[in-house]
Parts: structure tokens; sequence; C-alpha cells
């Protein structure tokens, strides 16, 4: 389990983390969401042990990660920018893993040279972006970690090595029990693979929980009352965003769906039905509370 | 559980091997041609003349790879020290690559001690090969090498080695812009000498007797000034009282002082594995990477700016007008506060990384203004009492006078008796009371009509310490004919006999009563005032005779130096005096014959003027008028 309580880091005075609390379940695919400068990367890199928080804690099962080579030999990570030296071939890099992973499996790398098929023996920087991805994949999926740290994992991966990636991340996490912190924009994909998910803005997590909870927790009314416009609501309702289209009101409602329902009944609407939301819904209205919001501009 | 401690990875070290191979090639060409490939060409040159190598020609052969090889190893480790500093941790300068080895399940102890070791391997390495082939190249070729110079010559190159490389790589540890770490590295390999020049020719703009004695004292803290100064190859002499000169072996001169730099190298490499712990991952990109380092930084830069800058802005604009200690205040002021200044925002703008610095650096512009005009004020006002201060006579163990003038020569004089000392303190008395004209005339921009004297003051007192005062005086022709104290006692001082011995042998008296019986011969430059061309040679007999004369003409007081002349005073004759060393055995004399070819040279000279009647007539005598 990752459990990372009341982060601080500043730059330069500026708080790019201000007390971001979290909790990764182990054997979890954790999605990890946020706008533009929210602090996910910064927290991904205090998780494999490069930056040093000013204040707060993090541990992986217990135990602290920064400087400390036990922790990070069970975690593997796949930053947006990563990192392999000028001159050096895909077999230079996984002499290299192998030098730091004692448990960095060649069996595997020898199977997963036929899935990513790439030149063993061709200088990284001359691969394309995506195949540079491909071969992050390929070298951390042989350091048979418990934790894989991804950022951005699948940028720049055409659709079809998209799903083989996912496939071979799901087949860890099945096997093997990895736990997988995800950081991503493709709110899409996120759905599909993530068990729980964590929403950052502003240096904190705003909050998490499994993705059925979530989408448990917030309800997407359409709602067709007797008159053009909406009554006043019942108390207690916790409408997050409400919008109309001719008589038919949307209401983005936080809270149980039934008992939604039961509330809405009161005001004696002519129609009313429950819509699943997605979790880039879930997002956008979680942040338009958080008064990130998309915002009518008439240009 | 925390992991025990590892300071080293052999696969990061096979990976940095990998990556820098061809620095490492490079370099170890470099050494080769340094060495091996110089000797072997220059052996086998020698090898097709067939002549049997003597044993003087086989040492200077080693004596030659053993300087080159020392010398060279001090520059190559100068240059070379910071490049591979740099590659190595190359990856602090650049985010990506910083994340990627930090994300690594390694300590920051292991990935430093590893790439520490990568490039102090690559250095040696490159280094034991060429030496190696150095050995190969003179067993080859059969021109004889002791292997404890080989030995010498690679102990000096590591040495060195070990210092510079860990000096580069503590200066990389503060930064993260690769640039920045060669000029840190240059920078502060000059430092102190570089200061204290700078703070002795600042003062001595301001103070009048003020002369620059560049003594070096922080020399030790400027390692390739005092390493390229100290350490070198030299030959190993027989005692003194040996039949014969010719050295006997080799060796490198203050090994110790270099084996102490390597260890002060392995001090600073430890001190720069707790900077690289401290260091945070996202100071990358950052002049300077340690926020501790950052106000040193910036201040120092403000001080270095307003010294060297300051001084240079000054002297265009007001210094070079301006001599004997006279100065504007306000343009001193105004250049080391404005060029402060300067270095202070530009080192703001480098730290913040912005041009907009003036509202996060005004409060500390505003200290450095200040501080900046109270330093520079402060010698002007002379709170030292430097340039009133005469030693007292009960103080004194020598004084040396020196004096020179465009009318004549410099001469030199070491008072040492009581009479003589009173006699240079009267004189240096009168200096200082005349400073408001001498500067007066420092100012002047109109031409001048008269001599400028300089006289230069070196007291050594009996506590060790040593006393230097130089003065440039103006002598105007107009002021000459009335009493002037500054001028009688001037005339005072150097109608001393030891002014006359030095304008006409070169040497001071008693340098001469040293040398005077060991005379062997002469050679004639000048007569007349006209140079001789073929420079006939004397005998001992005559160069003697000549000598004494001399000598007498100073005693009867026939050769007098006055402080001020109308006209230039130039010798009529000039000879070269030969001696041989009092240690030197040397071929016994012949009489009547010239002094042998390889006569040891005395330094000592023979100049006639006008009014050395004796001298001009033993000239007479042989024929030389």
């Amino acid at each position: 389990m990752i459990e990372v309580k009341e982060l601080v880091k500043t730059f330069d005075g500026f708080a790019a983390l201000d007390g971001a609390t979290l909790t990764v379940p182990t054997g979890s695919i954790y999605g990890l969401v946020g706008p533009n400068g929210a602090g996910k990367t910064t927290l991904l890199r205090h998780l494999t042990g490069v930056y040093r928080q000013d204040r707060g804690a993090i541990a992986f099962d217990g135990e602290s990660v920064w400087e400390n080579p036990a922790v990070k030999t069970r975690i593997a990570s796949i930053p947006d920018d990563w990192h392999y030296s000028m001159q050096s071939t895909v077999r230079d890099m996984m002499a290299l893993y192998r030098g730091f992973y004692p448990q960095f499996n060649m069996e595997r790398y020898e199977k997963l040279k036929g899935v990513f098929e790439i030149p063993e023996a061709h200088m990284i920087r001359r691969l394309s972006k995506g195949m540079q991805k491909q071969v992050a994949f390929w070298l951390a999926m042989c350091c048979m970690p418990e934790y894989l740290i991804l950022d951005e994992p699948v940028d720049g991966l055409d659709p079809v090595m998209r799903r083989q990636v996912w496939s071979l991340i799901l087949q860890d996490v099945s096997e093997r029990g990895t736990t997988v912190l995800v950081s991503s924009h493709n709110l899409r994909e996120l759905e599909d693979v993530c068990d729980h998910v964590g929403i950052m803005n502003k240096g904190r997590v705003l909050l998490e929980r499994s993705l059925s909870e979530l989408q448990d927790n917030t309800v997407k009314m359409q709602v067709v009352f007797r008159e053009a416009e909406a009554p006043a609501l019942p108390e207690g309702l916790h409408v997050l965003h409400h919008s109309s289209t001719g008589r038919i009101h949307t209401f983005i409602l936080r809270g149980n769906s039934t008992e939604i329902q039961d509330r809405l009944a009161l005001c004696d609407p002519l129609f009313m039905e429950a819509v699943p939301l997605t979790l880039e819904e879930i997002f956008i209205y979680e942040l338009g509370g958080a008064d990130y919001e998309v915002r009518e501009i008439v240009l | 559980m925390k992991s025990a401690k590892s300071f080293f990875n052999g696969a990061l070290l096979r990976s940095n091997l990998r990556r820098f191979w061809p620095l490492w090639a490079g370099y170890a060409l470099m050494w080769i041609a340094e060495l091996p490939l110089p000797l072997l060409t220059q052996f086998l040159r020698l090898s097709s003349h067939d002549l049997p190598l003597q044993p003087y020609e086989a040492l200077a052969h080693q004596y030659n790879m053993l300087s080159a090889a020392v010398t060279g190893g001090h520059l190559f480790a100068i240059v070379f020290g910071i490049f591979f500093a740099m590659a190595m941790f190359a990856y602090l300068t650049n985010p990506r690559a910083t994340g990627g080895l930090h994300a690594l399940p390694a300590r920051r102890e292991t990935l430093y001690v590893t790439n520490y070791l990568t490039g102090l391997f690559c250095m040696l390495s490159a280094q034991i090969l060429a030496i190696a082939l150095t050995g190969l190249v003179f067993a080859g070729t059969g021109v004889p090498i002791a292997a404890r110079t080989l030995w010498l010559a690679l102990c000096s190159g590591a040495l060195s080695t070990v210092f510079f490389y860990s000096f580069g790589v503590f200066c990389v540890m503060f930064t993260g812009q690769i640039l920045a770490a060669p000029v840190f590295y240059g920078i502060l390999n000059l430092l102190a000498i570089g200061v204290e020049q700078l703070v002795l020719s600042f003062v001595g703009s301001m103070l009048y007797g003020y002369r620059s004695s560049f003594s070096a004292r922080l020399g030790f803290l400027s390692p390739p000034y005092e390493i390229l100064r100290y350490v070198h190859a030299d030959y190993i002499y027989p005692d003194i009282d040996a039949d014969k000169m010719l050295p006997t072996g080799l060796t490198v001169s203050h090994l110790g002082m270099l084996a102490l730099y390597a260890l002060a190298g392995l001090a600073l490499a430890a001190l720069g594995l707790a900077v690289y712990k401290r260091r945070h991952s996202e100071a990358t990109g950052s002049t300077v990477a340690i926020s501790w380092a950052k106000p040193i930084f910036q201040y120092g830069v403000a001080l270095c700016s307003a010294l060297s800058l300051g001084q240079l802005l000054y002297y265009i604009l007001f210094g070079q007008y301006y001599s004997n200690g006279a100065h504007s205040l306000p343009g001193i002021l105004g250049c080391t506060v404005f060029t402060g200044l300067l270095g202070y925002f530009i080192a703001e703008m480098l730290l913040k990384k912005s041009l907009h610095v003036w509202k996060s650096g005004r409060l500390g512009a505003a200290v450095v203004a200040v501080a900046l005009a109270a330093l520079s004020a402060a010698p002007s006002f002379d709170p030292t009492g430097f340039e009133r201060y005469v030693p007292e006579a009960s103080q004194i163990e020598s004084v040396e006078v020196a004096s020179s003038s465009y009318h004549w020569n410099r001469a030199t004089f070491t008072a040492d008796d009581a009479q003589a000392l009173e006699l240079v303190r009267a004189a240096h008395r009168s200096l200082i009371d005349d400073k408001a004209r001498q500067q007066a005339y420092g100012r002047l921009d109109d031409p001048f009509d008269g001599d400028i004297v300089s006289v230069s003051l070196t007291y050594c007192l009996k506590n060790g310490r040593e006393v230097m005062r130089q003065y440039r005086l103006y002598v105007e022709n107009a002021e000459m004919h009335g009493a002037d104290p500054l001028f009688d006692a001037m005339d005072r001082l150097l109608a001393e006999p030891g002014f006359a011995y030095s304008r006409v042998f070169g040497v001071t008296q008693s340098e001469w009563l040293d040398r005077q019986p060991y005379v062997i011969g002469a050679q004639l430059l000048m007569q007349g005032g006209e140079w001789r061309e073929d420079e006939p040679q004397l005998t001992a007999e005559q160069a003697r005779t000549l000598c004494d004369a001399a000598a007498r003409d100073i005693e009867a007081g026939r050769l007098t130096c006055k402080f001020y002349n109308e006209q230039r005073s130039d010798p009529l004759y000039e000879l070269q005096i030969y001696a041989r060393s009092p240690e030197q055995p040397g071929q016994p004399e012949q009489p009547g014959q010239p002094a042998a070819a390889s006569t040891v040279r005395s330094g000592m000279s023979l100049c006639v003027y006008e009014g050395m009647s004796e001298t001009l007539a033993a000239l007479d005598a042989m024929e030389l008028n």
C-alpha cells in the first residue's frame, strides 16, 4: 500500500504540493487525475524518490522511499519524460536496469522482445517517441515491480500498442498483485482500467474513492417539471451543476441515486431519469465546485 | 527496512564507460602525443646517428621526459579535470537525466562515488598507459631509464589529477548549469591570487608611497599557480665539494606539497558528496544549486566586479591622469559602486533566471552599495597611518634604497649602520612631507620640464617584517635653483659611496667586496660611448687593475650621485667582469691569458663615468682610451 500524508513541496515560494494526502491500496490501479499544474507529476516524483518533500510523509508498506534502495527496487516508474543516455541502445539500458534491479527478469525481457519488436541494437534516441515509450515499458515490466508509477504512460502510443500495454499491466496486476498508480488526462482510458481514482487540484487531493463509489456518489438526473422553470428543490440536495435544454433540466448531484430520486419526486416532475456519469463528467463537475470549470468565452 | 549502504554500482560504471569512451580515448591519445610519441620519433632519429649515448645525455632524455610528464600532467589535469567532472555529473544539469538517475534504486552515495571513480579511472588509466608506453619506448630504443623516473612521472601526474578532478567534481556539485561549472572552476582556482592582486592595486592607487608587492600569501588557495610554480622536474646534484657538477639523478620538486593537494582533493570529494546529498533534484538548471551558496555567489560577484571592473572603469575615466597616490575619491566611489551593483544584479538575474530583478534585489543592492562605498573610501583616509609611517631606527635591521631617473641608471644602496639609517629615515620623512607637491605634479596634464626620479625603500625590520615604499618624484628644472629640504635630504643620501659602487659595478658594495678577489677577466663592451662589435677580452691582471682604479675613484669621491642632474649621465666605458665562483674549483688561472670560455659570469660590470680619472688613466695605459 502506498500512503501519502500531508505532503508539502514548495518551489521558490510556490506550493506545488500543499498537504496532498492519498492512499493507494495494494493490488489496485489508481488513476490520479487533475488539471494542468495540479501537482500530479510533482507527487509522482516524490513517490519515485526523485524529490524530497518539505513536510509530510510517503510510505510504501510503511517504509519511506527517500534514499531507500530496498523500497526503490520494488518500484518501476515511467515518467512523462523517460531518461535514456544519448548514445545508448535498448540493450545498454537493459544492462543498466539489470545492474540496479536484482529481480530483473531476462526471460520476460526476451518474451517482450517479440511483443514490442524494437531492434535492440538501435540507439534509443533514433527511435520515435512512441517506440521510446515502448522501450520504457519493456524495461519497466522486466524489473518485476511491485509498484508501477506511470505518468501519462500511453501518451504517444498507437491504439493497438495502447491496448497491448494496458493488457500487460492488467495481467501483472492480476497475476502478481502489482499496485499501479497512473496519472493521465485520458479519463476515458482510465475509466476502463482504474478501480480507484484521486482528483488533484492546487497541490491537494480533493477526493479519492473507488471508481464505483465515485460513480455511485454522483448522479446525473434529467428531469421535466410541470412548469418550464425548475421549482425550488427540496432541502438537502447537493447540486454540483444545473443546465436546461427546453423543458429538460439536467442536474449533477452528489449523493445516493435512490435518495436523490426520492427527494426530487417531492417536486412532482412529469419525467425523471438517472443517467450514468462518465469519469470525465465527474472530473469536470467536481473541479467545477473547486472553482475550475469550463467558462463560456465569447471571442 | 533500510538497505545497507553501498558506495559502488558496477552497472553504472560500465554504462558510464560505454557513454564516455570517446572522451577517455581522446585523453589517452593526448597523453600519448605528449610523452611516448615524441620520444619515439626523437630516439629513432638519434639511433640513425649511430653514436653511443653518453650518461649525461641519457639523463637529459629522462629529464625531458619527466619534465614533460610533470608539467604536462599539471596542465592536462587542470584542463581535463573539469571536463571529466562535467561529463560524469552532466546528469545534474538536465532535469530528465536527474530524474532518471535519481529514480533508480540507489542511494546518492552510490551514484556519486561510482561516477567519481569512473572519471578518476578514465584519467588515471590514460596516464598509466602513456607512462607504460614511455617505458617501452625507452626500452625498445635502448635508451636507459630508471624505474624511479617513470614512477615519479606517474606519481606527479596522478596526484595532480586527483586534486584537480576532485576540485572539478566539487565545483559541479554547486551548479545545475553545465556551462557554469567551468566558470566556477576557473574562477575558484585563481580567486585567491586574483583578489589579492586586485586589492593591492586598488589600495595602492590611493596611498602615497605605496609599492606594489604581490606576495601571493594566499597562493596556496590558487592551486594552478602554486603547483605550476613549485612542482617541476629537477636534477639531483652531488654535494658541492664533489669533483664534478654533473647531475646524478632526477627528482620532482615539492612532490610532498602535491601530495597534500591530492589529500585536499580527496577531502573536497568527500565534501562534494555531502553537498550532493543535500542538493535537491529540482535544482537542476539553476546557476547555483545549493541554497546557502546563493548569497555567497551573489555578493562575491558584486565584490569581484567592483574590484576588477570598477578599477578598470576608474582607470579609463580618471586613474590614468593620476599618480603617486593622488586620486579622485568621487570617481573611485562611483566606479566601484556602479560596477558592484552591476555584478550584483547580473548575479540576481542568473539566480532568478529573469531580467526583472529590481524588486527582489533592491534591498541587497542597497547593502552592496553602502558596503562598497565604505570599503572604497576607507583607504583614501589612510586609517592605518600607512603614508606617514617611518620605522624607528631601533626597529630596523637594514634598509635597501634603490633609485633611478631618466638622467641616471638604477643604483642601489643598503644601509645598516646608524648614520646611514638616519640618512635614509631623514630622506624618507622629507619624501612624506613632500606629498602635497608630488601629488599635485601627479595630476598635471601639461608637459613636464625636468626629471622624474624613482625612489624605493625596503626596510628589513628586526622582527622579520618588511616595510616597502616607492615614490615617483617630479623634479622640475625651474625649482632647482632654490633650497629645498627634499632635495637636500636626497643629495645627502645619494652621496653615500654605496650608490657609486652600485652605479659603477652594478652590484652592491658588499657584493663587490665579496667577488673582487675572484675576478679572472673582463670584456670591453663599450668604448668612448660607442658599443664595440668585437668586444675584446681583457686579462685577469687588466681586469683587476681597472676594478681597483674604479674603487679608488669612488672612495676618493670622484663619482658623485646627485638627486638632480640637468643632463643624462651615461658611462663612457662599459666592461663585463668575469669572476669565478668561490665554491667552484675551475681551471687554474693562466697569467697573461684571457679568461677561459667556461668562466662563470659574475653579474658584475664596470661602468666608467666622466671624472673617474684613475680608471680613465688605467684605460689609457692599456691603450683602450
